[in-house]
Formats: C-alpha cells, sequence, structure tokens
C-alpha cells in the first residue's frame, strides 16, 4: 500500500527550507530597515553650567543662641544655566526632565526645589518651570519648548534644615535630561 | 531553531540601533551643602553686686543663659579669669537644657569644671544660673572686687 507521507529525510528538508526562509526573510527587513529614509532626526541636545554650593553655620540660627537654625535657603536666582541647541528649527519641540540623583543626602529631612527664573534667548520658546518645585528622585517634566533656546536660568531652595542635622557634608546630583 | 533565534537577534539589534537616534541627552549639576558645628551660648547679663557676711551667702537668681549646639555629648564648662580670694568661694548652678545634667553647685576657680554634661542637638533658652558668693570668718573684709565667669560649650 502506498502512503501519502513523504519519507522522514524528506520532513527534515522541508523543515530546514522553511527555517532558512524564515531567517533570510528576518535579515531583509533589517536590511531595509537601514536603509529606510531617515527619520526628521531631533537633534536637541542640552548643556548646562553652575553648580550651588552652600555653608550653614551659627550665622544661620535664627536669632542666635536658644534659636534653631533656618530651615529654607535659597540659591541665586542664576544659579544653573541650560541651554538647548542642535534643534533643525524654531517648531522642534522638546521638553526637559529633571530629577536627582543623591549622593550624601538625608531624604527624611531634606526637600531640594527648583524653578526657571528666566526664558534665556534665541528664535524658540520655553514654556513651564516658573513656579518651585520638588526635585525627586523620581524623573518629572521641569520646562518645555521649542526650538533652540540659551541662558534659561534656574534656581534652587534647600528646605528641612534644624538644629538636628547633623553636622556633614551633603550633596546630591540634579539630572536635567532633554526628550525627546 | 537556532537560524529563528539568531536572525530575531539579529533583527533586535538592528531596531535597537535605529532607536539610538532618539537618545535622551541629560546634563548634571551638583547641589553640596556643609552644616557645620554650631555650639552658641549667651548669657542675659551680669548678676547684681553679691555682698555676704560670715554666716549669710550672698544669691543672685537674675540671670539667665540661652544654648544651640547641633552636636552630640556636649557639656558646659565655667571658669574665672581670676581665682576668688582667700577664704571666698563662687559657686554657679546652670540649669540643664532638655535631656542634659546640671551639676548643681559647684565652685568656681580659673580652671574650668563641669557645670552641665550630656547635651544634644538642643537649642533653648531662659535657663536659670544662680550664682552664691560666700565667704568665712577668715575672709576678713574685702574690697568690692570683679570677677569674669566664661561658659564653654565643649566636648
Amino acid at each position: 500500500m502506498s502512503s501519502n507521507r513523504p519519507p522522514v529525510f524528506t520532513k527534515k528538508l522541508i523543515k530546514r527550507k522553511k527555517g532558512d526562509a524564515f531567517t533570510k526573510s528576518i535579515f531583509l527587513l533589517g536590511i531595509l530597515l537601514l536603509f529606510l529614509p531617515p527619520h526628521p532626526v531631533e537633534a536637541a541636545t542640552l548643556s548646562s553650567t553652575g553648580d550651588w554650593n552652600l555653608t550653614i553655620n551659627s550665622a544661620n540660627l535664627i536669632s542666635g543662641a536658644g534659636s534653631d537654625l533656618t530651615d529654607t535657603y535659597e540659591s541665586p536666582a542664576v544659579t544653573s544655566t541650560l541651554e538647548v541647541s542642535g534643534c533643525t528649527d524654531e517648531t522642534e519641540e522638546w521638553w526637559i526632565m529633571v530629577k536627582r540623583v543623591d549622593q550624601i543626602w538625608d531624604s527624611g529631612h531634606f526637600v531640594l526645589w527648583v524653578k526657571r527664573t528666566s526664558e534665556g534667548t534665541g528664535p524658540g520658546a520655553v514654556n513651564g518651570g516658573e513656579f518651585l518645585q520638588e526635585v525627586t528622585t523620581d524623573s518629572a517634566v521641569f520646562v518645555s519648548g521649542q526650538g533652540n533656546r540659551s541662558g534659561i536660568t534656574v534656581q534652587y531652595q534647600l528646605t528641612g534644615i534644624s538644629i538636628k542635622t547633623t553636622p556633614n557634608i551633603y550633596s546630591a546630583a540634579v539630572e536635567f535630561t532633554i526628550e525627546p | 531553531m537556532k537560524s529563528k533565534i539568531l536572525g530575531l537577534l539579529l533583527l533586535a539589534v538592528i531596531v535597537s540601533t535605529c532607536s539610538l537616534t532618539f537618545a535622551a541627552d541629560t546634563t548634571t549639576q551638583t547641589i553640596t551643602f556643609e552644616v557645620q558645628a554650631v555650639n552658641d551660648i549667651t548669657v542675659s547679663g551680669d548678676p547684681g553686686p553679691l555682698a555676704a557676711t560670715a554666716t549669710t551667702p550672698a544669691t543672685d537668681n537674675t540671670t539667665t543663659y540661652s544654648i544651640t549646639t547641633n552636636d552630640t555629648n556636649k557639656k558646659i564648662t565655667g571658669h574665672l579669669d581670676t581665682d576668688m580670694p582667700a577664704n571666698t568661694t563662687l559657686e554657679v548652678n546652670l540649669s540643664a537644657p532638655t535631656g542634659a545634667t546640671s551639676a548643681g553647685n559647684v565652685s568656681l576657680s580659673s580652671i574650668a569644671a563641669d557645670l552641665v554634661t550630656g547635651i544634644d542637638s538642643v537649642n533653648e533658652s531662659g535657663l536659670a544660673i544662680a550664682y552664691t558668693f560666700s565667704a568665712d570668718a577668715a575672709a576678713g573684709i574685702i574690697a568690692t572686687d570683679t570677677r569674669t565667669v566664661t561658659f564653654t560649650i565643649t566636648n
């Protein structure tokens, strides 16, 4: 009696051919992706300058011996400066995220705040960030805008200081990230 | 099967490469602040004149002190600029801030003596100071004199 089922070696040959076809498809798709017309490259880049250094001592007592240390400290209005460059034109949209990366920090007491104190200059525009916002260890939108912009100034505020704060040198990094 | 895995891996690499054109740009600034040790003490003023007899000491409870420290296990010591005349004694008693311990009446001399110990991170004002000046008969008559009392927050 004859069988319609192909012999085993033929089955293997059929499977190998199917596998080869799959791999070829993936490879061709990958090559195709490489040669697609480039997406409009959102090349906005971000740079910044300006750290904040602060010393807290007996001069910061609210009213001399017997009183506590002042709770709140504000940096100069122009402490850090942000620059957005590399935009294709003044309509290219971007936003800047901000977050805190602790180095030596007392997150149970210290709170860091940030706000934008100028719009900077340039053909683009900048929005948001005019009011103090808490800088946490989670990324959050700080400012948004369009086009190139330079001289966007930033101010910081630190709260949570008291005589219960152990004498030490504390620090944290503030990360600004431009997207997309 | 292997060729499928290889193919998928290759595709993943290519897609990842394409997505690199959208990588975010990050810049960092640093916030650094130093909290220095704070150890401040002040007194409200000078006590009144202390005139004692051989049988009756003189006391003054009119002055107070204020203290702020952000440190731990501090103490207050006191000393005179010059020792008292023979056969006379000047004592001081400082009330302790919260959590600390007063040494009670302590005779003052030119050598620092502990007045309050075990002071941790505290800010208080209006803490009582009590002076007691006494003399025995052997002191005789002593002309009016002054002494400077210095209080120090120390380890």
